[in-house]
């Protein structure tokens, strides 16, 4: 179940919104794991624990604001989204992406070969992509973000977000393509010495 | 396969990838977190008496000791030839500083404006550094507004250092 979809009973939210534990934990064991799924597939690697965990606590710090007319999950998402954003803008992480934009631009704007042989996976051809690329792809293939949406949560335009994932869609179909078989599997490969 | 099926068909493969577990201590962490937010209970008359004499008697005793509290160190000293991923750090070191003190709960308007009024620069600076566009910053533009947010992000420690420590007397 993705994050949107997962709903609590009223009643249980409303006892959340007045701080209630055990109403609290429900919200975390109810939305902890698509959380921590959306977060992953855009910022692989151990800041997703961190982002976890202060998005929950933004969470239960506006939940008395919570209006209710949406399931609980598709209020929790964009606050999810934010997070793991602001880590995606924070300084460091844009000079890192700057890094790699520019090494990629020095070395021929080829993306590092897959093993020989081998086809990357999906998993990985994703955690592969530039970290604006992997959100805007996961947003909007996975979550059903549009791209005025992903325009709005990254305060970028929907044009960026178009171009983001037209490339993220041709460097994943280029990782993911399977490599050609060896010439000794295909019936007409010439003889070895030929 | 053209484009479009090729793309949807993108999308059906990254929708099928399975969840991922939470970390297992997420909630109990979670719950600690929420503990040390709460605020403090009101300390009795005796305990604060108790704190005034110690902070006082310490206040005596530090220039027998030949030392002062330790002013943080100046920003601004040695920036000049930093690299980015230098200034970053020291970014990242002020704001788990930051972090690590205790929120204001009471604190003078002029106080109160000040640190507002660094919060907005820093915001301003890290506008300018992820302001959308295609082309990156330089190299120099770089350096030059993350030494800025370093100088903010120090003057901001400063304001909630003395802050917290004029609740606590």
């Amino acid at each position: 179940m993705r994050l949107h979809e997962v709903d609590l009973p009223s009643a249980t939210v409303a006892l959340a919104q007045r701080g209630d534990e055990r109403a609290l934990a429900a919200f975390y064991s109810a939305c902890a794991q698509p959380a921590y799924t959306l977060i992953r597939r855009i910022v692989p690697g151990p800041a997703a624990d961190d982002l976890l965990h202060d998005a929950f606590l933004d969470a239960i710090r506006g939940l008395p604001g919570f209006r209710g007319g949406v399931p609980l999950g598709a209020w929790f998402r964009p606050i999810v989204v934010r997070r793991c954003y602001m880590h995606l803008r924070s300084p460091w992480q844009r000079s890192r992406d700057w890094l790699g934009d520019l090494l990629e631009k020095v070395d021929g704007a080829a993306p590092p070969a897959a093993p020989a042989g081998l086809a990357l996976d999906l998993e990985r051809a994703l955690e592969r992509l530039p970290p604006s690329a992997r959100l805007v792809v996961w947003l909007h293939d996975v979550e059903g973000y549009t791209h005025e949406e992903i325009a709005a949560a990254t305060a970028r335009t929907p044009s960026y977000s178009k171009s983001q994932l037209a490339r993220a869609h041709a460097r994943l179909r280029a990782w993911l393509e399977p490599p050609p078989p060896p010439c000794a599997a295909l019936p007409d490969c010439p003889a070895e010495g030929s | 396969m053209d484009t479009d099926e090729n793309e949807a068909a993108i999308a059906r493969a990254l929708k099928a990838l399975p969840d991922v577990a939470p970390p297992a201590e997420g909630w109990s962490r979670i719950v600690r977190a929420r503990a040390v937010d709460r605020p403090r209970r009101r300390p009795s008359a005796s305990f604060a008496l108790a704190t005034v004499a110690l902070a006082l008697a310490t206040l005596a005793l530090l220039p027998l000791l030949g030392r002062g509290p330790p002013p943080p160190e100046p920003a601004d000293a040695g920036l000049a030839a930093d690299p980015v991923a230098d200034l970053a750090a020291r970014s990242a070191d002020l704001e788990q500083l930051l972090a690590a003190l205790p929120a204001p709960s009471s604190a003078r308007a002029s106080t109160a404006l000040t640190a507002a009024a660094l919060e907005d620069r820093i915001a301003l600076v890290d506008e300018r550094l992820t302001a959308p566009g295609d082309a990156p910053l330089s190299v120099s533009a770089t350096r030059a507004l993350m030494r800025e947010r370093v100088v903010l992000l120090d003057s901001l420690v400063r304001v909630r250092y003395a802050t917290s420590v004029g609740q606590t007397l």
